[in-house]
């Protein structure tokens, strides 16, 4: 099989076509050849890998039920607590941490599901960045275009599933960082409800921002691995209460029904790359009668975003900043002492501004089921670039990627980051964003497109 | 409702003034910063500077009101 579904692995270790150790082992014998070229994993989990297969294998020779998952290869960005391995976070002060003496709960709802881990993936530091330029660890790079970033700060997570290393990966975004480089990648990354999936055992960046979430290569992919993964955790901060509200079976009825589709206009297109426009205006097109509209608080609520996240990402880090300040990346550590020393005042009027626009967009939803902007600025530039144009001004890369998808987290929206279809053309994505908790309706218009060839993840130009 | 003095002290700043700002409020909250960062600390405080001051213009009368429970 050449770049496998999450879907076709585990139907044919079930079925008994084949075994999830030979499905491992191509895997790590893949990651080893071809993982030079993209830098994808920090860590490979070889061992642990085999003794899991095994187990899978062992579970059906015996007749035992497997999982949704069973034998399938999944990594995680390396803010996941994996046992017995340094959680990182990309950083070099993680390296002499101590290890956890077991995985996150996400982790464990994967393996659970008879997932294979195979390993940890490369991220910006702490998560604070859109690039995956990371200091330590070295680029992630693109696997459509090597000399260009894949994007973050989930860049590895997208990078090992854009070049099939694996069909399926967990990450984190807390401004932009799983819809960033699912389209500078082009695949499909799930930004789901603020509170949706556990952070247990993740490693925080900024508490009132931060959500995970999936990469794969189709919508029915991704929809597998949100069922896995839901469900309240016990274990998990308080956010994480909501029941189950799985996808299965009810994905093809919901994409037969009919929805309202808005537009983001103002904000959302300003500076926008030429290709960027052009590929939402193909998944506008494809939507029946789709509207344009315009949210008055983008600006500001990016802004917000842009201070809320510095002051909370330089409180998580004082005490390292204050002992050991140049054991960081440059990049990242300036951007956090800078938010160490904001005035609590400005923490306060973002937050007040928070529910302010969330009420503006609870009213935009009144006309519309979802949403469509554009996920990134441009497609992916090169590596080492520090500035780019917006609007003709030049701005910092690593500070302006998450320009459109910085107002969304903020008021925790569920987005399907969906590749628009270009084969052979550097990836663009669209966000595809639904009201609170209603995930199932971007999967539905997630779905309806790529049934409709409108959008797609396609290998990269000559992939082996 | 009026914001808090500091807040209100770092968007009045001029140009000029985000230096000596970052130095004043570091030694104010005993946050050695090391003299390579400085340069990189300043100019993301003044970006920072101008990011609130765009939230806090949409706040308008709103803006030292304290902020309600968040939930999406």
């Amino acid at each position: 099989m050449s770049f496998p579904s999450v879907v076709e692995i585990a139907g044919e270790v079930r079925a008994g076509r084949v075994t999830a150790r030979s499905v491992t082992e191509a895997t790590l014998s893949r990651i080893q050849r071809l993982d030079g070229g993209i830098n994808a994993f920090t860590a490979v989990t070889h061992a642990r890998a085999l003794v899991a297969a095994d187990a899978v294998d062992a579970d059906l020779a015996a007749g035992r039920p497997v999982g949704p998952l069973a034998g399938v290869p999944v990594a995680v960005k390396n803010l996941f607590d994996i046992e017995d391995l340094p959680t990182l976070a990309g950083s070099k002060i993680r390296r002499d941490a101590a290890t956890p003496s077991r995985d996150a709960t996400l982790v464990r709802r994967l393996t659970a599901a008879g997932a294979i881990l195979v390993g940890a993936l490369n991220m910006d530091e702490f998560a604070y960045g859109f690039v995956t330029e990371n200091a330590h660890d070295g680029p992630a790079r693109n696997p459509h275009d090597p000399s260009r970033i894949a994007g973050g700060s989930s860049g590895g997570s997208a990078a090992a599933v854009a070049a099939g290393l694996v069909p399926l990966t967990l990450g984190s975004d807390t401004n932009g960082s799983i819809r960033i480089p699912a389209s500078l990648c082009g695949v499909f990354g799930l930004k789901p409800t603020y509170g949706r999936l556990s952070r247990q055992g993740v490693f925080p960046f900024v508490e009132s921002l931060d959500h995970v979430g999936p990469f794969a290569r189709s919508v029915e992919d991704l929809a597998l691995a949100y069922d896995v993964l839901q469900g309240p955790d016990p274990e998990g901060d308080a956010l994480c209460v909501r029941a189950a509200e799985p996808l299965s079976g009810r994905l093809e009825d919901l994409a037969e029904r009919p929805l309202r589709v808005g537009v983001l206009g103002g904000w959302f297109q300003q500076g926008a790359f030429p290709e960027v426009l052009d590929a939402l205006g193909r998944v506008a097109d494809a939507c029946a009668d789709a509207a344009p509209v315009e949210l008055a608080g983008a600006q500001a609520a990016r802004a917000a975003a842009f201070c809320l996240t510095a002051f909370e990402g330089g409180e998580l880090h004082r005490d390292d900043l204050a002992s050991r300040a140049l054991d960081y990346d440059p990049a990242v550590r300036d951007r956090l002492l800078a938010g160490a020393l904001l005035p609590k005042g400005v923490h306060q009027a973002a937050r007040r501004f928070r529910t302010i626009f969330r009420d503006e967009v609870r009213e935009a939803f009144q006309r519309f089921d979802i949403l469509l902007a554009p996920s990134s600025v441009c497609p992916a530039p090169p590596i080492g670039q520090a500035t780019m144009e917006m609007d003709g001004v030049p701005v910092s890369v690593r500070k302006n990627l998450g320009a459109f998808t910085q107002p969304i987290s903020f008021i925790g929206l569920p987005v399907v980051a969906a590749p628009v279809s270009r084969p052979g053309q550097l990836p663009v994505g669209v966000q595809i964003i639904a009201p609170p908790w209603r995930e199932d309706l971007a999967f539905a218009a997630a779905l309806r497109l790529q049934r409709d060839g409108v959008v797609a993840a396609h290998p990269p130009k000559g992939a082996p | 409702m009026a914001l808090d003095m500091e807040t209100e002290a770092l968007l009045n700043l001029g140009d000029a003034e985000a230096g000596p700002w970052t130095a004043a409020r570091a030694a104010a909250l005993e946050l050695s910063i090391p003299a390579e960062a400085l340069p990189g600390v300043i100019d993301n405080i003044a970006l920072l500077k101008s990011q609130t001051a765009l939230f806090v213009a949409a706040l308008g009368d709103r803006a030292g009101e304290p902020p309600e429970t968040f939930q999406p």
